[in-house]
């Protein structure tokens, strides 16, 4: 800090030169504009990326500002550079932080395209989200049970289409090294199988059946140790639901954290179907509520 | 060591005129600060009674002055009730409200709307 303190207010035209102290201030009101960009950076640092970013059309010091690394490192995950590592082949080299969590904001693929991660671009914090294509679903090659479809309502262009089976079983796992954080596992489903007719949204539910006999059983396990389950009927036809499975936490984010997670309707005394399977999402916690199908 | 940038400050011949409102209220700060360093609650209820009677544009004056004595907490302090004076309010209400004017060229906003497209465009859960 320390930025020239009087050259500031001699670079004013006109407005400074009075001599009579006493009442100088009222004569000359420099504003918020006459703030040095390392100030305006501060202030700026107290807002979350979207409102910098708004904030950065009022004027060019306030532009400026909306540059400063030390206000971007800030927004970032705390291990933004394994994350870098981890998305990127080759990490670009000098960077500006802002360029850094523009890039990382971009849902980037790893694992073969099966996989994307984002940064939230409120929060900074950091999403997963699996294909369908990624996930281990059984009886997966025969079409007589499931079948990939294309849409695109989904972020991976295809979903998962069930039309009836008796062992129902969605097996997935991710390896990824998520920043310290509690965090939240979601499958993104839908009963019923969407599509457009003459520009409108239509729904074919003619194979929905076997989900209100027993509920889905949801599980998540993390490589150190963690556990949790739930389980649910599926409801409401027509529309993409998060099923919540349950949350887990890191708590040292220079480890790559192991998580598995599954969803199973076994019970052999009758058939279930017409569901969509988009992916399973990982969220930081406090989107929770957002997402929660109940 | 901040009481030199003090003296040096008043010593400057050239910020004389300016200098008096200011001292007045960012001068006594870090007294203030020693005496109720435990307690954050008194600390919160000092401040905001100091800024009870500050108008936007002294704000802009404290904080130079803050920056100039290297002051931190005082800076930090204005700069969050700027901050807070400011959220979730758009462009045009801050800039009347701090007597801002936009000093771009006529293609240079919208040039800046391309730059931070990103951080509008697209919605963060599917």
């Amino acid at each position: 800090m320390g930025a020239n303190f009087s050259a500031l207010f001699f670079g004013q035209e006109g407005s400074n030169a009075c001599s009579n102290g006493s009442n100088l201030a009222l004569q000359s009101k420099p504003n918020l504009g006459d703030l040095p960009e390392d100030c305006v950076a501060l202030i700026l640092g107290y807002f979350d990326p979207p409102e910098i970013c708004k904030l950065a059309s009022m004027n060019r010091a306030f532009r400026g500002a909306s540059w400063a690394d030390f206000v971007w490192e800030s927004k970032l995950p705390s291990n933004y550079e394994v994350l870098l590592q981890k998305v990127f082949d080759d990490v670009p080299e000098n960077l500006g932080k802002r360029q850094i969590y523009e890039r990382l904001c971009r849902a980037n693929s790893f694992d073969g395209g099966t996989k994307r991660v984002w940064l939230h671009k409120r929060t900074g914090g950091v999403c997963l989200s699996i294909a369908s294509k990624g996930l281990a679903i059984t009886g997966i090659d025969d079409r007589r049970y499931w079948n990939h479809i294309p849409t695109e309502e989904s972020r991976f262009c295809t979903v998962a289409y069930l039309q009836q089976i008796w062992w129902f079983e969605v097996d997935g796992e991710v390896d990824f090294p998520l920043p310290t954080g509690s965090y939240s596992v979601f499958f993104k489903l839908q009963l019923g199988r969407a599509s457009k007719r003459f520009g409108r949204r239509i729904c074919n539910s003619e194979h929905v059946h076997g989900w209100d006999i027993k509920p889905v059983q949801f599980q998540l396990w993390t490589s150190d140790g963690q556990h949790a389950a739930s389980k649910c009927f599926l409801k409401e036809t027509g529309k993409w639901n998060y099923y919540h499975v349950g949350t887990f936490v890191v708590d040292s984010s220079n480890a790559s954290t192991k998580i598995k997670f599954s969803m199973t309707q076994i019970d052999c005394t009758h058939t279930k179907g017409g569901l969509c399977l988009d992916s399973v999402v990982i969220y930081p916690n406090e989107f929770k509520e957002r997402l929660t199908h109940f | 060591m901040k009481f030199c940038t003090v003296k040096q400050y008043f010593d400057d011949e050239n910020n004389n005129n300016v200098t008096n409102g200011i001292a007045t209220t960012v001068i006594p700060l870090p007294n203030k600060h020693l005496k109720i360093k435990a307690n954050n609650k008194e600390m919160e209820q000092y401040e905001q009674e100091l800024l009870r009677n500050v108008m936007p544009q002294e704000l802009t004056k404290l904080i130079l002055a803050a920056n100039y004595l290297n002051f931190k907490e005082a800076l930090d302090f204005f700069c969050r009730t700027v901050a807070n004076a400011i959220q979730n309010k758009s462009v045009d209400y801050v800039r009347k409200f701090f007597g801002l004017e936009s000093d771009f060229e006529p293609g240079e906003e919208e040039k800046l709307c391309k730059e931070f497209a990103w951080s509008f465009e697209g919605v963060d859960e599917d």
